[in-house]
C-alpha cells in the first residue's frame, strides 16, 4: 500500500511541484474557500458583531426568510438586475456598432486603443467622484451641456429615478470603450472569404451583418457578455461614492446591501445570507462563462 | 468611378467624426477633472467659465500636500500595490508553471484550473465580513500587511490564469534539453523559463499593480488610520459640511498619473487581462 501511494504522487518533474503550488493554493483558499464557508455557516446564525452582549445564535433559515421579506433586499435585487440589464445591453449595442463602423480603417490602432482604455484603468473611486461633480446640479458639466439643448438642469444624484440613470450612465461610459476594443479585435480576426462571397452574391450590408458577421462573432460575444454581466453585478466602488445607494435605496445594488448589512448594521447573519444568495447568482452565470472559456482552450 | 469615390469619401468622414466623438467622450470628463484641480474654489461655481477659468492656482495641490499623513497614504498605496504585485507574480508564476507543464495525479490540473477560474468570479464584496473578523482576530486591522494579503489573494486567480496562457505558448524544447542534461525542475524554472517569460511577467505585474492601486473595498473596511490608501482618502473630501472639489480633483489627478502611464505602455496586455485571454 505504501509503495502504491508514493507512486501515485510521483510526477515527471519530481515532488517539488507540490511545494511550488502550495502557496498559491493557500492564498486561493484564503480568497475563495474561507469566505464562502464562513458565509454559509454564519448565514444560519444571528449575531451582531459590535454588540458586546450579542453572541452567535443558531436560527436556522430565519435569516433567509427575513431577507426575502426585507424591502431593502427586494429593491436591491431589482436594482441590480435592472442596472446590469440596461448597462450591458447598451454597452454591447454601442460597442459593436462603433466597432463595425470603425473596424475597416485602423491606422493609429495603438493610440486609439490607449484612449479607449482610459475609462477602464482610472481608479473607480476617482470616476465615481468625478461624475458626482459632473452631475452636480449647480456646478456640474452635465447640466451645463444640457443647457445648450435647452434642457433644464436636473438634480441627477438627488432624485431617485435620475440617480439610477446617473449610475447607469457612468457604468456605460466606463465599459463601452472596452466592448469596442473587444469587437474591433474580434472583427479583425474574422476570415475574409465569407464576406467576399457574400458581396459577390449581392448581399446588402444588413444581410452581411445578420447572417455572417454576427454569427461569426458569437463565441467572443458570449464569453465577454457573461463576464460583463457578472462584473456589472459586482459593481461597488463607483456607486458607493456616487450615490451611496441613495437617495433612499433607489440605487442600492446587491453589493451595497451586503456592505450595509455587514459593516454598517453589523448583522453578520443577514449579511452572510445575502452574500450566499448573491454568490449563487454569480456562480450560475460564471458556470456558463467558465464552460465557454475552458472549451476555447 | 465617381460612385466609388463618393463611397470612400463618405466612409472617411464618418470614420473621422466617430474618432473625434470618441476622443471627446473620453477626454472631456478627464479634462474637467484636471482643470478643476487648478481652479480657485470660488471659480468652481462660475459655470459659464467651466472650461477655461480666468485664472489658475496651485492652491488645491498645496492643500493636498499639506494634509496630515498624506505622505503616509501615498506610501501605503505604493507599498501595498508593489508588494501584492511581487508576491502575486512569484506565487502565480510557480503555480502556473506546475499547472501547465505537469500532469498532476487525480486530474488535479484540471480541477485546480477550474477552481482558479471560479475564484476569479467570486465577488470581492462577499469577503468583507469574514476578512474583517479574520484580521481583527489576528490583530491585523489597520495594517498594510492585511491589505497586502487580501489584495494578493484577490489578484492571484487573474495572475495565474494569464501566466498559464503565456507559458502554454512557450516552446518546451529548451526546457526538455535542460532536463535531459540533468537539471532539476527548480533549475529549469529559474534559469530557463523565467528569463523567457520576463516580459509577460512585467505586463501581468502591471495589471496587478493597477488593480491593487485602484482598490477601494479592502482599504475601506480594513484600514482606519494608519493603513489608509489614497483610494479611501478621496471620498473624504466630500462631506456633509463641504464639498472640496478642488483638492479632490487635485489628488485624483495625482493618483491616476501612474496608472495612465502604465496603461499606455502595456495596453495590449490590459486587454488580454481584462478579457481573461479571450482576446489577444
Amino acid at each position: 500500500m505504501k509503495k502504491g501511494w508514493k507512486e501515485k504522487f510521483k510526477t515527471p518533474y519530481g515532488y517539488i511541484v507540490y511545494i511550488l503550488i502550495l502557496p498559491a493554493i493557500i492564498l486561493l483558499g484564503l480568497y475563495s474557500i474561507f469566505p464562502p464557508i464562513y458565509s454559509i455557516v454564519m448565514s444560519f446564525f444571528s449575531w451582531n458583531m459590535v454588540d458586546p452582549s450579542s453572541v452567535p445564535q443558531f436560527v436556522g433559515l430565519k435569516n433567509f426568510f427575513d431577507i426575502f421579506k426585507d424591502i431593502n433586499f427586494i429593491v436591491a435585487a431589482r436594482n441590480s438586475i435592472f442596472f446590469s440589464a440596461v448597462t450591458v445591453a447598451v454597452e454591447f449595442v454601442f460597442g459593436l456598432g462603433l466597432a463595425l463602423l470603425v473596424s475597416q480603417e485602423i491606422k493609429g490602432a495603438s493610440i486609439f486603443r490607449s484612449f479607449l482604455l482610459i475609462p477602464l484603468v482610472i481608479t473607480p473611486v476617482v470616476i465615481g467622484l468625478l461624475w458626482r461633480m459632473i452631475f452636480n446640479p449647480s456646478i456640474g458639466l452635465f447640466n451645463y451641456l444640457l443647457g445648450f439643448f435647452n434642457i433644464p438642469a436636473q438634480a441627477w444624484v438627488a432624485e431617485p429615478k435620475l440617480a439610477m440613470f446617473a449610475i447607469i450612465f457612468v457604468e456605460i461610459w466606463q465599459w463601452t470603450p472596452f466592448i469596442m476594443i473587444v469587437y474591433v479585435a474580434g472583427l479583425k480576426s474574422l476570415p475574409t472569404e465569407p464576406f467576399e462571397a457574400a458581396i459577390v452574391d449581392g448581399a446588402s450590408r444588413w444581410q452581411v451583418f445578420r447572417y455572417i458577421t454576427f454569427p461569426l462573432l458569437m463565441p467572443v460575444t458570449i464569453v465577454i457578455l457573461l463576464i460583463r454581466i457578472m462584473d456589472s453585478f459586482k459593481v461597488f466602488d463607483t456607486i458607493y461614492v456616487l450615490t451611496r445607494g441613495g437617495p433612499g435605496i433607489s440605487t442600492e445594488v446587491f453589493g451595497l446591501y451586503i456592505f450595509k448589512q455587514g459593516l454598517k448594521y453589523f448583522h453578520v447573519g443577514k449579511s452572510s445570507a445575502a452574500t450566499i444568495i448573491f454568490v449563487i447568482v454569480i456562480f450560475i452565470i460564471s458556470f456558463f462563462a467558465i464552460r465557454k472559456t475552458l472549451r476555447v482552450e | 468611378m465617381t460612385e466609388f469615390l463618393k463611397k470612400n469619401k463618405g466612409k472617411i468622414i464618418i470614420y473621422t467624426i466617430i474618432i473625434i466623438i470618441i476622443i471627446i467622450y473620453v477626454i472631456l470628463p478627464l479634462y474637467e477633472l484636471v482643470i478643476t484641480s487648478f481652479k480657485y474654489k470660488i471659480d468652481t461655481y462660475m459655470v459659464p467659465k467651466i472650461f477655461l477659468p480666468d485664472r489658475f492656482t496651485l492652491d488645491n495641490y498645496l492643500h493636498v500636500f499639506g494634509m496630515d499623513d498624506i505622505g503616509l497614504y501615498f506610501s501605503n498605496s505604493i507599498i501595498v500595490a508593489t508588494s501584492a504585485t511581487i508576491i502575486c507574480l512569484i506565487v502565480g508564476f510557480l503555480a502556473a508553471y506546475v499547472l501547465v507543464r505537469v500532469k498532476l495525479p487525480f486530474n488535479l490540473s484540471y480541477s485546480l484550473t477550474y477552481w482558479i477560474l471560479l475564484a476569479r468570479m467570486y465577488p470581492t464584496i462577499a469577503t468583507i465580513v469574514p476578512y474583517f473578523l479574520l484580521m481583527k482576530n489576528l490583530g491585523l486591522l489597520d495594517t498594510r500587511i492585511a491589505l497586502i494579503i487580501t489584495d494578493t489573494s484577490f489578484n492571484l486567480p487573474f495572475v495565474i490564469w494569464l501566466l498559464m496562457g503565456l507559458l502554454k505558448e512557450l516552446p518546451t524544447e529548451l526546457e526538455e534539453a535542460a532536463r535531459i542534461d540533468g537539471c532539476s525542475t527548480w533549475q529549469v524554472i529559474t534559469r530557463i523559463t523565467l528569463p523567457l517569460v520576463t516580459p509577460g511577467l512585467i505586463s501581468t505585474g502591471t495589471l496587478t499593480f493597477i488593480f491593487t492601486w485602484n482598490d477601494f473595498i479592502f482599504p475601506l473596511f480594513l484600514s482606519s488610520r494608519y493603513a489608509k490608501t489614497l483610494a479611501v482618502v478621496l471620498p473624504g473630501f466630500l462631506t456633509d459640511r463641504d464639498l472640496l472639489w478642488g483638492p479632490m480633483t487635485a489628488l485624483s489627478t495625482l493618483m491616476i498619473i501612474p496608472v495612465l502611464i502604465l496603461a499606455l505602455i502595456f495596453q495590449r496586455y490590459l486587454v488580454r487581462g481584462l478579457t481573461m485571454g479571450a482576446i489577444k
